[in-house]
Parts: structure tokens; sequence; C-alpha cells
């Protein structure tokens, strides 16, 4: 399972979403392999704004639904290339393991 | 804490709906949506978690924390308190009013540009400028652009029903517009106003004005009475006026004095008057500047003054703030010192107080970094706790600066210019507070560093026994000084003795006899009152005031040359008195007698010598028999010697004296005098007594009886004020430093314990241990005594010159401060010595 972090980050650098637009992001881009519970979704999006990864926004949807967009921060996109990078290496490193058993 | 919670808490809220719409915009039912998102109150609790600062939360434990174990440390929590309480408050208010007296703005919109401009000479007090020549530069300066002349301050009646003493003062017209200032009812004084001759017109101080006019309008054009003369009011002073001189004054009046008609260079005809000089510069010119410009103006009046008295006489400009600081700025400075010292010792005795605490709690904070505290959580924990100490501190050292400031002003000689108005320094206070909290937290902080030192606390024990030495032996110093003002022998005694000014009234008592008759009828109906032994007059009180003075070399004797080309041989204090005088103050004969009551009656003048008058005039021979004269007087029989007595004040040089009979010259003016009764009645009810029998023969003359006593003790006012503060600051530092020694040494005992029940058990004595505990706390109070009587020595040396009274650096009182300070110490270091040698063996040796 990557970190949650890493793929709100990715999810984000599409360009500004909201919450329930980031999760239906996810499930549809990785076609229901990864589901995202909104439990743990909006903490993690308020730790990263409060990290200053994200900022955030209230705007309106395409449907006129008025909604909290959140953005990636310049921190945030250099924390989305080291993330993207090391889940790479975690990813091949795993992958080899079960290769070699 | 409220706002932003508020805040983050609403917009959550709103966020939780959005996406629930947005979900059943996809398509699921609201139910189905709210299951998908789980427990809502516990993200929502999560999302708290993130929003309140961990700090916040970690802050509100560490003062929790920190109170409980202040509870717990009750001791040192309020001796840390108090010592930071009085270092902060003694620091505070002593600044305060030091600002107040030296760095305070004048009264004057020209403050900057105003000066005080005068001759100084040896035997006067201020600097001064003869009328003539004050005239003369008046008239032909170009150097100020204001020049403006004052006369003395002099006691005045305001004569009607229900009269009243005031304090008047003449100065020249253009007075108020050089300070830059304007009365704030009425208009102020005329260049013709000024004029000899014109009518007496007068500007009323404020609190006059509101006292005994209720503040009307009405007033002006009034005529008032004042020394039975009319005086016409043409208006009101500003509330905030002060004389220059910072003196009390309620009247101002011109002094419409006749300038004189004289060729430059040719000495003056006429009476000569001494004035205050005041001026206003030119924008952007320096006093350095004026006193070079007005020098041909200065040369010309020097030149006027007599030739063996011009070597010693010098041109004085300085600048207003100057003039009023001058008396007072040694006072302050010594003010300042003394307190700073003090909130040093208390710094230290903080930062004492604070590792002594740390080493004890080495134990707590090595249980709580076991269960897990981060060595920043500890910090934290320190800072909190210095930070409370000093919060607290500062509440208390206000309390305290708030009640210092109020006592000095009740103490306070006069003379301290506007001490009644200092308030508490916001800027003082706040610098007070931030070097403590400095001092609590680097010391609060220290414990945690690692490789702390084992000398660090014996030489901050050291340090403080150092500057308290310094304290106690300049307390010492200045105790001393002022125990011998009062005990030296006035030459009379002043017990049992109520005296009173009469100031007679030219307008009432016109005639020479007039005056001499209410004389008689005064001495004749005290004489009556019941339980008064002695009733005596005089124009001059010892030890206070010289009222006539003349030139040695103007006093002649019979048979010799007269004196015209010697040098002016210092000054004679001439007084007039009755017979009674010397009974009354118990002035002991020399030789001869003393004046008779037949004296008074005798066509021949008589006269009492002093000793040291009759050694300087007959030197080796006596003086009896003599006939002597002053000025051009009559000459008289020199029928007595008589002791000296104090005559300049208690910290002046006394000067001889020349005792006439009252009232036998005919140029000796008998409108003024001092009463004088002995009685061992209550001074209280015998001054009600004799204030009726004066109203009796005249009601509308204002007098006072206050005893001589009350009188001479208010001569070492200013002397008392310095002493006791500065003794009051040395006993508060030697009192923090015994607690300091005290803690240093229960602490060293307290680890030692292990070590000293060893050697116990291995038969060592109590006064083993004594000398094992004090050798090491006298070793430390050794050198910080050493240390701290270096630099009294040195500090004393270096301002020798400048410490009024304090004459010479007596070794003797420096080392009763020096033994007072190892007195202290020693009972410091004794009583955890004595707690070592109760330690019992076996209890100590299971110690660690």
């Amino acid at each position: 399972m990557p970190p949650l972090e890493l793929l709100i980050l990715k999810t984000l650098s599409r360009g500004p979403n909201h919450g329930f637009g980031i999760t239906l992001h996810i499930e549809t881009a990785t076609g229901g392999l990864l589901t995202i519970e909104e439990g743990s979704l909006y903490p993690a999006l308020h730790r990263m704004e409060r990290d200053s990864l994200l900022n955030s926004e209230w705007d309106l949807t395409a449907n006129s639904r008025k909604a909290k967009f959140y953005r990636l921060t310049a921190t945030g996109r250099q924390r989305l290339r080291q993330a993207e990078e090391s889940w790479q290496q975690t990813s091949r490193g795993v992958a080899r393991l079960l290769r070699f058993a | 804490m409220d706002g932003p919670k508020k805040d983050w808490e609403d917009d959550w809220q709103q966020e939780l709906r959005s996406h629930l719409e947005l979900r059943a915009d996809h398509g699921s039912t609201p139910t189905e949506a709210r299951r998908r998102f789980g427990n809502q109150l516990q993200i929502s609790e999560a999302i708290r978690a993130i929003h309140i600062p961990v700090f916040l939360d970690q802050l509100l434990q560490d003062l929790r924390y920190a109170l409980r174990s202040f509870g717990r440390s009750k001791a040192f929590t309020i001796t840390a308190l108090l010592t930071l309480a009085l270092g902060i408050g003694a620091t505070s208010a002593v600044f305060s009013v030091v600002d107040r007296i030296l760095f305070r703005d004048l009264p004057y919109p020209y403050q900057q540009r105003l000066v005080s401009i005068g001759m100084a000479a040896p035997n006067a007090a201020n600097e001064f400028l003869l009328s003539s020549d004050y005239f003369a530069w008046q008239k032909r300066q170009t150097v100020f652009e204001s020049l403006t002349a004052t006369r003395g301050i002099s006691n005045c009646d305001l004569t009607v029903n229900d009269p009243l003493r005031l304090r008047c003062v003449p100065v020249a017209w253009n007075f108020l517009a050089t300070l830059g200032l304007r009365p704030i009812v009425g208009r102020d004084f005329a260049a013709t106003d000024d004029e000899p001759g014109s009518p007496a017109v007068a500007l009323l101080s404020y609190s006059l004005w509101n006292s005994r006019f209720g503040k009307s309008t009405n007033v002006l054009g009034q005529t008032i009475e004042l020394n039975r003369e009319p005086l016409r009011i043409i208006g009101v002073l500003p509330q905030d006026f002060e004389f220059p001189n910072l003196q009390p004054i309620d009247i101002l009046q011109t002094m419409r004095l006749r300038p004189p008609q004289m060729q430059p260079g040719q000495r003056q005809t006429g009476p000569e008057f001494y004035l205050t000089a005041y001026a206003r510069l030119h924008p952007g010119q320096t006093i350095a500047q004026a006193k070079d410009q007005i020098q041909p103006l200065y040369a010309e009046a020097l030149a006027r003054v007599p030739a063996r008295l011009r070597n010693e006489i010098s041109l004085r400009i300085d600048s207003l703030q100057q003039r009023q600081t001058r008396d007072s700025r040694l006072a302050a400075i010594l003010l300042l010192c003394a307190v700073g010292i003090l909130l040093m010792i208390a710094c230290s005795n903080v930062a004492n107080l604070l590792l002594a605490r740390a080493t004890a709690r080495e134990r707590e904070f090595s249980i709580r970094v076991a269960i897990g505290a981060s060595r920043s959580r500890l910090l934290r924990q320190s800072v909190t706790e210095s930070l409370l100490l000093s919060i607290f501190g500062t509440i208390l050292g206000l309390a305290i600066a708030t009640l210092l400031l109020k006592g000095f002003v009740l103490i306070a000689p006069d003379g301290l210019p506007r001490l009644a108005e200092a308030r508490l320094d916001w800027r003082v206070l706040l610098a007070a507070v931030a070097i403590t909290i400095a001092c609590t937290l680097f010391f609060g902080l220290v414990p945690l560093t690692p490789g702390k030192s084992k000398w660090f606390r014996p030489a901050l024990v050291t340090a403080q026994i150092a500057l308290s030495t310094v304290l106690l032996s300049g307390a010492c110093l200045f105790v001393q000084n002022l125990w011998r003002l009062t005990q030296t022998p006035l030459g009379i005694h002043t017990a049992q003795i109520l005296t009173a000014e009469i100031n007679l009234h030219r307008q009432r008592y016109p005639q020479r006899q007039q005056r001499q008759l209410f004389f008689d009828a005064l001495e004749e109906r005290l004489r009556q009152l019941p339980g008064i032994e002695l009733v005596a007059f005089t124009d001059s009180m010892p030890p206070l005031a010289r009222s006539m003075l003349a030139i040695s070399s103007q006093i002649q004797v019979e048979g010799r040359p007269a004196q015209t080309t010697a040098p002016t041989g210092g000054m004679v204090v001439l007084r007039s008195v009755t017979p009674a005088y010397f009974a009354m103050l118990q002035i002991p004969l020399l030789e001869g007698r003393l004046f008779t009551e037949e004296d008074r009656a005798a066509p021949v003048g008589t006269i009492i010598l002093s000793k040291r008058m009759a050694q300087r005039l007959f030197p080796g021979g006596s003086a009896v028999g003599h006939q002597i004269r002053v000025y051009e007087n009559p000459y008289a029989q020199v029928v007595g010697v008589v002791a000296d007595v104090r005559n300049a004040g208690l910290t002046g040089k006394d000067d001889p004296e020349y005792y006439e009979l009252g009232r036998r010259h005919e140029s000796a003016d008998p409108s003024f005098g001092h009463v004088m009764v002995k009685s061992s009645a209550n001074p209280t009810f015998l001054a009600t007594a004799l204030r009726k029998e004066v109203q009796a023969l005249d009601p509308r003359l204002p007098i006072e009886f206050k005893t001589l006593d009350s009188k001479v003790s208010q001569l070492t006012s200013r002397q008392k004020f310095q002493s006791a503060l500065i003794a009051g600051f040395a006993l508060i530092g030697l009192l923090l430093a015994a607690i300091g020694l005290h803690g240093v040494i229960a602490f060293l005992v307290a680890r030692r314990t292990g070590e000293i029940g060893l050697r116990i058990a291995l038969g060592a004595t109590p006064g083993n241990i004594h000398k094992l505990i004090l050798g090491q706390a006298m070793l430390w109070t050794g050198l910080g005594l050493s240390i701290g009587l270096a630099a009294t020595y040195l500090a004393f040396r270096y301002s020798r010159t400048m410490l009024v009274g304090v004459e010479a650096i007596d070794p003797a009182a420096i080392a009763s401060g020096a033994a007072i300070l190892l007195l202290v110490a020693c009972f410091a270091a004794w009583l955890p010595s004595l707690r070592a040698t109760r330690i019992e063996a076996l209890a100590a040796l299971r110690h660690d």
C-alpha cells in the first residue's frame, strides 16, 4: 500500500481538487484497485495543509456546489518528487524480493 | 484560543457537509454517504488534534507542573520571589527618581537654550550678578537673545485678617518671557511695571490663587496688602510653574530697581543688589560661544571689583538643567550605584537558588528522561518555571517599587527637585524585568547544559560577597559621617527651646521706636507667661543662619591702623543678641563677663567676642577692655569672650563671631528677629500659647514657633536621607548574600553527606567537621571580602572629591563594614555546618 500522502500529492499534481474529487480520482485512476477512506483522507489533508504541503480555497465545483479545493504548494511539489522516487525504489525492492523467493 | 478554534471548526463542518453533498450528487443516498464516511466523531477528533497546537497543550501542562513543584518547595519559591521582587522593585523605584532628577524636561518652552549666568565667588553659595553689572549688560549685550534677573526669595506676609506667611520674589519684567512662559490669567509684567517708583504689581502662583482666591478671575486688578503695602494683582502663573532654583514661591513681583548712572569702568555709587541672572541663548549658540562673547562685558564688570577679590571671582555659565541638578547629581549617581549593586546581588542570588534547586532535582529529571521525556521537553519545563518566577517576581516587585517610591517622597529632604511627582518609570521597570528574566532563564538552563563546572556556584557566592562588601563599607562610611555630623558639639544646648521668626513691617511700624516698643512689649508678655524660664532675642540663630556677615578686615581695633591692603581674612558672623541669649543656649563664658540688663540702657556699646575671634584679633593677649568697631559704627568695648559655636550649618566651615548687644546701635534694624523661649512645658501647647501672645500684640503678624531641636535636625536631613537609603540597600544586599552563602554551604553538606558520615564513623569530631565545612565557606568569603575591599577603596578614592560630607576614607568605617559581613557570613555558613556535625554515620552511609 503506497503512503496516502503520495496518492494525494500525485492526484493534486494534476490540478486543484476537493476531498471528494481526490477519492474519486484515486478510485477511477487505479481502476478501483485502491480506495481511500474519508476517515483517513481528511485528517491527512489537514495535516498536509498545516505542514505547508498544500493550501486550500473555497470555490465552486462544475455543478456549482461550494467545495474546499486543495492545491499543491512548492514544498508539496518537492515532497511529491521525493515520495515518488522513494516509493518506486521501495516497490522495485519489494518486486525483486518477491521474485527472488 | 476561541477565535481560531471557531474558524477551523466551522470550516471543517462546512467541508464535511460539502463532501456529503458531492457524494450524493454522485448517486449515493445520504445514509450511504454517511456510512462510507465512517465515525464522524473520531475524524473530527483527529482533525482537532491537528489544529490545536501541541505546544499550547504542553505549556498548560508545564505551567501546572511548575506551580505544583513551586508549591512543593515553598522555601525556595518564597526566597527566590522575594529576591527578585526586591531587586526589581528597588531598581525601578530608584531609577524612576533619578531619572526625574537628572534627565527630566524643564517646564519651560525654551528649556534647551536657558542658562544661568553669574560670577562665582568662594564665599557666595551661588553665582550672582551685581545689579549695576546686570543693568550694564542688559543695555549693551547682544550675546543672548534675552537676559533676565531675579532677586532672592524672601518671606513676605499677606497682612490681612487671617494673616499668611508667603514666599515672594522680585524679578525683572522680562523674566517670564525669557523662560517662554505666559500667565494663564491676566497679563505678564510690562517694562513700565519694572520702573522705579511705579505702582507695585504681582503675579500669583496657581496654588495661592486656588487656596486664597478660589480661582476667581475677579482677583485681576484687585489690591492686596503684602507686608502692609498695597499690591495690585495682574495675573496668575501656570499651574506647573516652577521657579528656576526650584524653591516654592507664591508671588512674583517686579524688582523696580533704579539703573545706576555711571560711566564704564567707574565705580557706581548707591546701593548694589545681588541678583541671580538667567539668559536665553540664540538658536544654535553654544555656552562656550556665549562665554567667549560676553568676555568684554565681564572684564569691565571685573574691573569694578576691588583688586584683592578679583582673583577669587570667575564667570560661570551653566545650562539651567545643570544648574538645577548641581546639588543632587551626586546623590543621584550614588543611589544608582547602590541599587545597581543590589540588582546584581539579587540576580546572582536567584541564579544560585536556581542552581541549587536544579541539582536537587537531578534525580527527578533523570526519572523523567527515563520514562520518555525528551531533552527539549525538559528544557521547556525549565524555561516555563523561570518565566513563571520572573512574572510573579515582577508583580511583587511592582508593589515594592510603588511602596519605595512613596517612602522616598516621604523621607526625602527639600531640594530634590520635584520628587513628589516621580512616577514609576515603565521603561525602567521593563529593563529591570528583562534583566531578571535573562538571569533566571540563563541560570534556569545552566543545569541542563552538559559540563556544568564545580566552581560556578562558589564563584557566584564570592561575587555576591564582594558586592555586599562594597555596599556595606559604603554604607558604614555614610552612617559614620552622619554620626559625626550630628555628634559634633554645636557649642549650644538646644533642648527645651522654642523659637520663631518675627518680621515687623515697615508700613505698620514705620518708626524705629515703634519696632523697639513691639519687641519690648513682646519680651515683657512672654516673661509673664507661667513656666517660661528665659526669653531672648537674636537676629540670627546658630547653627543655621548667618544673616550678617562682615569681611574680617572691616573690623577695626582702636589704636591700630585700618587694614586696607591686607587680604580679606575670611568672614565674620555678626550677631545682635539680648543678655539672656548666652544663658539660654548655655554658651560658656571664657573671660570677662556677659551682657547685663544694665548694658542695654548704657550709653556705650558693649561687645562679646567668640574665642576664635578674640584669638584672631588679639593673638596671645586678652581681648577684654579693647575698643572695636565694624565699618563706620561707633567703637564699643569688648566685655567678654565666649566659647565658639557652630555657625555655618553643620557641614560648612565655622567662622569667628562678634556679638553686639541687641538694639544698641542706631544702624541696627530691630524689624527682624528670632524670639527664643526656654521652658520645660509641652512644646505643642506652649507654641499655641506663645502664638496667642504675639497675636494679642498684632493680630496680623503671622508667626510659627518651632523647637530648636527640630530646626537643627533638619540641617542633616539630606545626609540622613542618603545614609538611610544606602544603609537600607546594604542591609538587603547583606541578607541576600547571606542567603546565597547559606544555600551553597547547605547544598555542599547535602552533597557530601556520605563522605561526612564516613568521616564521623572513622572518628572525626564535630570540630573537625566544622573546620572542613567552614574552612571552605571562609575561603570564598575571604576571597570575596578582599575583592570587595579593594573595589571599595578604589571606588572611594576615585570619587572622594565628589562625595559631599565624606571627607576621608576612614579605615575604621570600612573595617566595621567588613566585620559585619564576616559575622553574618560565619553565621550563614555555621548553620549548615552544624547540621553536618549531626549527621548520623549509619544513616549517611545508606544515603546514596
